[in-house]
């Protein structure tokens, strides 16, 4: 188990390595970052003396050392819009977003999983084309549409919650519906096959031979084993849900991570953008090592498979 | 008539001579807006020599309750910094509530003394001299010195700072409420930049707390002299501001005002329906006529500022827009009647010809504007297109508008692509755009769908966007840069007014701004507000926002 974990860690680095030579190379390839930083008006004179300050001037290879080394010690760099370090800004945010994406998550999971489950098992069963069909819904229907009819029908006509904002539950509630729904269907699609093919499997015959009820079966037997891949989707969705809300956090006015990549790209706040790639990157891979580990713990095949 | 540009300024020149005795300050004995130079000087003309209006507003009250109002683009700290100002009037929106300027326009009251007890420009235009009001302070509760405001002037890195740095001779300060600037030539020119929001570097920043936080934490927590001081920013989305009630003009009727950015239109438009905010700016497009049948919702109208579009390069011979056919063709395919109708239900103005509206002192007016700036003839637009050799026209990269003008720049693509240019959007925001500006011709390639705000008069318009080296500008032409040269070092006010229509005569004739509408602003004002909204939306010119903020009042 031990060095199961260690490789998994250890290609988890790897892969933050080739993640940040990436970003550090995009970045440069855009352009100057020094006449960036360095504003409007400012003469040849400031830009290059931006250039020594950063580092700039320095050859490309020692430039990305400190790349690295600055960013293992929490420092992105500094935002030109908002004029503060990168950190703080993304810091400032990322509680607004994981409030967002945690109850959007759930939300996805609720309605996800249910419906996959029953659309495995009772596919003929109305309650399961319901969840289906609410399911489907939600990513059919392109999210600014359910927003804004949300908006609509809460706000505007019924005045059961405000437009937008963030600070109070009221104004949880349309932007975790809105941004929730639209993952619920992915983890739908996912459970049902997952789910399927579980079910097909010989413990799952044999627990039903020796007379075990259905609903045992297949809450303890084939759901506990249908929901491994389902737990590798809903790791990558929570850090999508976290980082990449755009239209859903435009939309309801959201203080979070998404409003603050429109605002990046937007702006043309390149450290802005690469901050926020960067911690992207990162939670992915922290999570996806997380979800590695747990695989491990559940399904000692995994671990053995090397 | 032809606008007056230097006599509008003479006037104030001497409406400050006149005023040097006594308190001074704006009044609100006239509420309506001139719209030309020539009420400007009549207004000013009238006034000078004789006394100013009334100094304060008097006995208000405390302060009660609180205003939202909903902002429409992504805000960015640095317009929270008077002495970073762009070529952007959007900043003015927060600065006229958190910050003040030693002379700013009131309503009915053009160029008045406003942390400045009274100011005279001396007749040769020489030196601008300043008494600077008893008892205005800022947030913190230090008071307003001379200190204060030749650091600001010094330490100004905003538009047009070199031209400011490079006329200035020497400030004196006889003490800390009287102080001069004198100038290396005659600086025509300065009341007007320093007066009004052509530039930031009139609107004094606290000396030692600006130099004890520096500018980025000047940014985040800025400390000015306005009616409302900065209580809370929520992650740039929502700003808090709470009322000084010891403001030197009276104490603001409203106590808190937040700001809230909500970018989305259609979201900015159910939260006024909602009550959820009192103020929303720009109501566009089909949101228009659910804010007419709504019965609770007030809108203000006015037709403000021209857009135009530019062809950054254009002067290489390489560009298919070096060509002034190819120009041309671009104004004759704007079918400016049919963008007015979807953008604006046909209340923006279509025929001021000009990339400054006319109600911009030393703008040209409707009688020296030609029709064919405005003409929309498909026709002739593609035969001028084939006579430059693109009969099946051309691609651009981008066209990159003004945020939020993106639907206005779909419209501008869309018909565009009848005479063969083949486009695409490019959407950044506000502040990037303004910014992207400064950068020169290769920032933003292809072509941009501009529009500016900016206060003062042409000449500063022209100086920030049209000269060879003007901090916006994307365009050279060496012979009207000499004109302006000419129009920069002349005081004979007939020379000036003559050297500035003929700049804009010859530029339009070369179609390098094509002239695309004028641009019909709609504000909306909810139910609990008990002003007339249109005595706070545009109450002075070239502002569109809300002011003055401590007229601002809500119904019992």
């Amino acid at each position: 188990m031990i060095a199961f974990v260690l490789r998994r860690v250890g290609a988890s680095v790897v892969t933050l390595l080739l993640l940040s030579v990436t970003i550090f190379l995009l970045v440069r390839a855009t352009g100057d970052p020094a006449r960036v930083y360095a504003g409007a008006e400012a003469s040849e004179e400031e830009v290059a003396a931006v250039r020594a300050d950063f580092g700039l001037d320095k050859p490309l290879l020692s430039q990305y050392a400190t790349f690295v080394t600055d960013t293992v010690r929490g420092d992105l760099g500094h935002s030109i819009q908002f004029r503060q370090p990168v950190f703080e800004v993304y810091m400032d945010r990322l509680p607004r977003s994981l409030v967002l994406a945690t109850v959007a998550f759930g939300l996805s999971l609720l309605i996800g999983i249910p419906a996959g489950v029953l659309s495995a098992v009772r596919p003929g069963r109305l309650s399961a084309g319901v969840f289906r069909a609410v399911a489907l819904t939600g990513v059919s229907v392109p999210n600014f549409v359910i927003a804004t009819t949300l908006i609509l029908v809460f706000a505007v006509k019924l005045r059961w919650l405000p437009t937008s904002g963030s600070g109070s539950i009221k104004q949880l509630v349309m932007p975790s519906i809105a941004l929730g729904w639209y993952f619920a269907a992915a983890m739908m699609r996912l459970t049902q096959s997952s789910m399927l093919e579980v079910m097909r499997g010989e413990y799952v015959k044999l627990a039903r031979l020796k007379g075990v009820p259905e609903w045992i079966v297949i809450g303890k037997h084939a759901l506990k084993n249908a929901l491994i891949p389902v737990l590798t989707l809903a790791g990558v969705n929570f850090v999508v849900m976290v980082n990449v809300a755009v239209v859903i956090e435009q939309i309801f006015a959201w203080p979070g991570i998404g409003d603050l990549v429109y605002q990046g790209i937007t702006l043309r706040d390149f450290p802005l953008i690469q901050g926020v790639v960067l911690m992207a990157g990162f939670m992915v891979v922290a999570v996806n090592l997380i979800v590695d580990v747990v695989y491990a713990v559940l399904d000692p095949r995994i671990r053995l498979d090397r | 008539m032809r606008t007056k540009l230097w006599r509008a300024v003479a006037a104030f020149g001497l409406l400050a001579a006149g005023c040097g005795s006594g308190d001074s300050s704006a009044g609100q004995d006239d509420t309506s807006t001139p719209e030309s130079v020539a009420q400007v000087v009549e207004v000013t003309t009238t006034q000078a020599g004789g006394e100013r209006s009334s100094t304060t507003l008097g006995e208000r009250g405390e302060p009660a309750g609180t205003v939202v109002y909903g902002w429409h683009t992504a805000l960015t700290p640095a317009w929270l910094d008077p002495q970073e100002s762009g070529n952007v009037i959007t900043a003015y929106g927060f600065n006229y509530a958190i910050h003040d300027s030693m002379i700013k326009h009131f309503p009915g009251d053009q160029l008045a003394p406003s942390l400045a007890e009274s100011y005279e420009i001396a007749d040769d235009f020489m030196s601008a001299s300043f008494t600077i009001r008893e008892g205005a302070k800022f947030h913190n509760g230090e008071p307003v010195t001379a200190d204060d405001v030749e650091f600001t002037y010094m330490n100004y890195h905003g538009t047009q700072a070199q031209l400011f740095h490079d006329r200035l001779d020497r400030i004196e300060k006889t003490d800390q409420r009287h102080i001069t600037f004198y100038f290396k030539e005659p600086f025509v020119d300065f009341l007007i930049l320093y007066g009004t929001p052509a530039t930031g570097i009139g609107w004094i920043v606290p000396k030692a707390y600006y130099e004890q936080v520096g500018p980025d934490g000047y940014k985040q927590a800025p400390v000015g002299a306005g009616p409302y001081r900065l209580v809370r920013n929520t992650s740039n989305t929502e700003l808090e501001l709470e009322a000084m009630p010891d403001y030197w003009r009276g104490s603001p009727k409203v106590k808190t005002i937040i700001y809230k950015i909500i970018t989305d239109d259609a979201t900015r438009f159910a939260a006024l329906q909602t009550g959820e905010i009192d103020f929303m700016n720009v109501v566009q497009g089909q949101l228009l006529q659910a804010a007419e049948n709504d019965d609770r919702i007030r809108l203000t109208q006015r037709s403000t500022t021209a857009f135009w579009l530019e062809f950054p390069g254009w002067e290489n011979p390489d560009s298919p827009f070096h060509d002034v056919r190819v120009r041309q063709a671009v104004s004759l395919a704007l079918n400016r009647r049919e963008i007015s109708d979807a953008e604006t239900g046909g209340f923006a103005k279509i025929d001021t010809g000009n990339w400054g509206a006319p109600d911009l002192i030393g703008a040209l007016q409707p009688d020296e504007i030609k029709p064919e700036w405005y003409e929309y003839n498909l026709e002739k637009a593609k035969q001028l297109m084939a006579d430059a050799g693109y009969p099946d026209g051309f691609e651009v990269p981008q066209l990159t508008p003004l945020a939020p003008y993106y639907a206005l720049g779909e419209r501008v693509i869309t018909q565009l692509a009848q005479i063969g240019i083949k486009t695409s959007l490019n959407r950044i925001e506000r502040a990037a755009f303004v910014e992207a500006l400064t950068k020169g011709p290769d920032a933003l390639p292809g072509m941009i769908l501009n529009i500016s705000g900016l206060n003062g008069d042409m000449a500063a318009r022209w100086r920030a966007f049209a000269t060879c080296e003007g901090p916006s500008s994307r365009t050279c032409i060496p012979e009207l840069d000499a004109k302006f040269a000419q129009y920069e070092a002349s005081t004979d006010p007939e020379e000036r007014d003559a050297l500035m229509a003929e700049i804009q005569t010859e530029f339009n004739d070369q179609y390098v701004f094509p002239y695309v509408y004028t641009l019909g602003l709609t504000m909306a004002t909810g139910p609990r507000i008990a002003n007339n909204p249109d005595d706070i939306w545009f109450s002075i010119p070239q502002f569109p926002y809300v002011f003055p903020w401590e007229d601002v009042e809500l119904k019992p």
